[in-house]
């Protein structure tokens, strides 16, 4: 995990910046740099220093600390300064007015303060558009209050006819089904560039049965469900990077042991952090907007926390978005914030008022068109998808919402105590399933624990998920899936006896253990030890050894058990992981042979597939290859065989054969043409130059040689003979 | 041939339960390009880097093939 520490970013802070850093810490201005340093990091390696300092902070302050908990210590400045302000919390007014936008006003007082530094590549720059990444040091956060955010002054709605949530259970559902879906394809490959392979989504989204435009939720639709989810894994502390592929830290049993809060909390935290995905993607974001998503996301957290929270009830989505706009709008925007009026002092007091009110009437009017339906459409897809909110419905429309318990629990764990506690999945496995004679499973979620969820997800295909059931099916695939899993035979027996209100149906029960025999039918096995004896005798011989394995033929010994290296004193030994030795000759006329005395377990078999076995080695031919290809083979990959075994490279000529029997168009074409020949330069110039000649000239095949067309013969020996040339027939030709 | 014995390490493998189902794999030129030397009846070598390639292959046409490392 990444520490947010101060120490080593306070040297690239320029002085000027740290005096004002070090009063916090009891420090003077006079102080050098290095004694400014030295200040604030023993400061905050003091946890009582710290404790003190945090007293002497105004409220906005602590408000912006417990800001940078909430979200993991580091934020966007322009997060920061909105979240702020959408708690309900004063900024004074001598830090709103030290810039005449605004903007960036906050970040720079806290960073002044000596609370934060830039995160980016400078610790001391911050952009002037407050764009710029911020970060405190954790010491501080550790002691800092939680978010105390003032609730909105709203009056909730008529209790609606209507309404609807997703009861923690199915949320779990769909979080542990992605999880095993992902470890089913043992992780996600990312590209070089750190991004998310298409295909592997694409696979994803095929196992969770989630079409790429999105899906249907009890209604309400929720677009590309798959890119959201896998980010939101990504980004949380779910998965870690190895090798460039993302896997699983825990399994998804593991995780399902947590409670639901933490569970949901985890994806929260993934999505709050994620950029790709947006909540209006259906309906085309544009680019900005989708990169300011993700920071609506956080602000609206903050948001949906200070809903009231001494009445139980409905609120209007009017009231609710209204009460954030008073709170962040002339801040905050996805699209973007129309600047504040500036004025010049020719403007009187009555122009300046109604230049301000015309600047809100638009903030106003932007905000319905862009941030109120960025509000309803964050409401309708992960609020709901996570179930932290319940939806109130008139007439199929979204006229109102409440937090859930688990929306409480996850917003205000301070409150733990005091208020509606989640239903917790049961701790021990219960009767809380159903199976059926054509292998369907109905699940019952308000008995499931959280472990049988993971169970199903393990070995059977989820056809649906309502409010209170679940409805699965066993089938040959899934049950293959959970097995390969690592799981047995045994394990599912058990599992689906133990969860089950009734007997298992005979059927499935005979069906079960037949798929389970077939995955014994055939096994592939990526890497084994086998010892490979002269005959059969030293074999018979080495097993009356106390060497322990399977006899594979007549001359090898599967190896089975721990392999001490006594038992191959003497032995050679030959690693398939590593590259094998070029032991590899060939002709031009493609006559292989195989280095004398070596051998291994892949080369005669692979040389076999492309060319014709003869007593002293392979000839390949137009046929063998022909017939090669034909069978599906790929020339591409003999010719990567001959170029990592081969101890010389493949002559030219006979790489040309190669393509060409493969069904290459290899084309050369032949003509007869007749060598002209001049030993003397002043004569081959001459003839070169010769208009009588050139029609009848074809080229030069050297510097001094021309080429006649055969049938023109008579025509140039004429011009020569009228020229006094004397044509002798002794020219010969040299090999190359 | 070698007098001495040869350990082989790190060689990819399959088995089956039947020898008739091999014979069938070399006999199918989709499974048969992955299958190299034939140890036994019903062992043989698979060809470099195939794993992933011939369990795709044998699940397309209906088979559960069991991986192990």
């Amino acid at each position: 995990m990444y520490q947010h520490r101060f120490d080593k970013f306070l040297p690239h802070v320029n002085a000027d910046k740290l005096k004002p850093m070090v009063r916090m810490w009891g420090g003077e201005s006079k102080m050098i740099k290095a004694e400014c340093i030295a200040c604030i990091t023993n400061g905050l390696s003091d946890p009582s220093r710290v404790s003190a300092a945090l007293q002497t902070l105004e409220p906005w302050e602590q408000a912006a600390l417990a800001v940078l908990k909430l979200y993991g210590n580091q934020v966007p400045g322009e997060v920061l300064d909105v979240a702020i302000r959408a708690a309900g919390v004063d900024i004074p007014q001598h830090i709103n007015n030290s810039r005449w936008d605004r903007r960036g006003a906050v970040v720079d007082a806290l960073f002044h303060r000596g609370l934060i530094l830039s995160g980016d590549d400078s610790p001391g720059y911050f952009s002037s558009y407050g764009s710029t990444t911020v970060f405190t040091d954790e010491r501080l956060t550790a002691q800092a209050a939680p978010l105390v955010v003032r609730p909105f002054e709203i009056t909730p709605i008529t209790a609606p006819q209507n309404a609807m949530y997703r009861r923690p259970p199915t949320v779990a559902l769909d979080m542990i089904g992605v999880l095993q879906a992902i470890s089913n394809m043992g992780g996600l490959r990312l590209t070089q560039k750190g991004d998310l392979r298409v295909a592997e989504v694409k696979e994803l989204r095929k196992a969770v049965n989630w079409p790429e435009k999105g899906v249907q939720i009890d209604g309400i639709f929720f677009p590309d469900p798959a890119t959201a989810w896998v980010e939101a894994f990504r980004h949380s502390d779910l998965l870690s990077l190895q090798n460039n592929v993302l896997i699983l830290r825990e399994s998804p049993e593991q995780f399902a042991t947590q409670s639901y809060e933490d569970q949901i909390r985890y994806v929260l935290e993934g999505l709050l952090r994620s950029n790709v995905w947006s909540e209006m993607m259906d309906i085309g974001m544009h680019y900005h907007n989708q990169q300011k998503s993700y920071q609506g996301r956080q602000v609206l957290l903050v948001g949906l926390k200070s809903l009231p929270l001494d009445v139980d009830g409905f609120f209007s989505i009017d009231d609710f978005e209204l009460a954030l706009f008073n709170r962040i709008g002339e801040h905050f925007s996805i699209s973007y914030v129309e600047n504040r009026p500036s004025f010049y002092r020719k403007e009187t007091p009555s122009q300046q008022i109604q230049a301000l009110a015309e600047w809100q009437t638009k903030l106003r009017k932007n905000w319905l068109v862009t941030e109120r339906r960025w509000i309803i459409a964050a409401l309708k897809t992960w609020a709901y998808f996570l179930g932290l909110v319940e939806l109130a419905l008139d007439e199929n429309e979204i006229n109102g919402f409440r937090l859930t318990a688990l929306g409480y629990a996850i917003l205000h764990p301070e409150l733990a105590a005091t208020h509606e506690t989640v239903a917790h999945s049961p701790k021990t496995a219960t009767h809380a399933w159903v199976v059926q004679p054509n292998f369907e499973v109905i699940a019952y979620l308000e008995q499931i624990s959280a472990l049988q969820l993971a169970f199903l997800e393990r070995f059977a295909e989820r056809k649906q998920a309502n409010q209170h059931t679940a409805l699965f099916r066993l089938t040959r695939h899934s049950v293959y899936r959970g097995l390969e899993s690592g799981a047995s035979l045994d394990d599912l027996l058990e599992g689906l006896v133990r969860g089950s209100h009734a007997e298992i149906p005979q059927n499935v029960l005979i069906e079960l253990r037949e798929w389970a025999a077939l995955r014994e039918q055939i096994t592939l096995k990526h890497r084994i030890k086998l010892l490979e004896f002269p005959d059969k005798q030293s074999l018979e011989t080495a097993c009356q050894r106390d060497l322990k394995g399977k006899i594979v033929g007549e001359r090898f010994l599967l190896l089975t058990g721990k392999v001490s290296k006594l038992d191959f004193l003497g032995s050679s030994r030959k690693n398939y992981a590593l590259a094998l030795p070029r032991c590899l000759s060939i002709t031009e006329q493609g006559r292989i042979r195989i280095q004398k005395d070596y051998q291994d377990l892949w080369i005669a078999a692979q040389l076999d597939q492309w060319a014709e076995r003869q007593s002293d080695g392979w000839q390949l031919t137009a046929d063998s290859v022909a017939k090669a290809v034909q069978s599906g083979k790929k020339l591409a990959d003999f010719l990567n065989l001959l170029a990592i075994r081969l101890k010389e490279s493949l002559p030219k000529f006979t790489h040309l054969a190669l393509q060409a029997w493969a069904g290459g168009d290899m084309k050369a074409e032949l003509g007869k043409t007749v060598a002209l020949h001049c030993r003397n330069n002043e004569v081959f110039q001459a003839l070169a130059a010769s208009r009588q000649l050139r029609p009848y000239l074809k080229g030069k095949l050297t510097h001094n040689t021309l080429l006649v067309n055969d049938a023109d013969i008579e025509q140039v020996l004429a011009i020569l003979e009228w020229a006094g040339v004397t044509i002798s027939g002794n020219f010969e030709v040299r090999s190359l | 041939m070698a007098t001495e014995p040869i350990l082989h390490e790190n060689l990819p493998l399959l088995e089956v339960l039947d020898p008739i189902l091999l014979d069938t794999l070399y006999a199918d030129p989709h499974t048969e390009m992955y299958l190299l030397t034939r140890l036994s009846e019903s062992v043989a070598v698979i060809a470099p880097d195939s794993i992933a390639k011939l369990e795709k292959i044998l699940l397309k046409q209906g088979h559960t093939p069991k991986v192990v490392e």
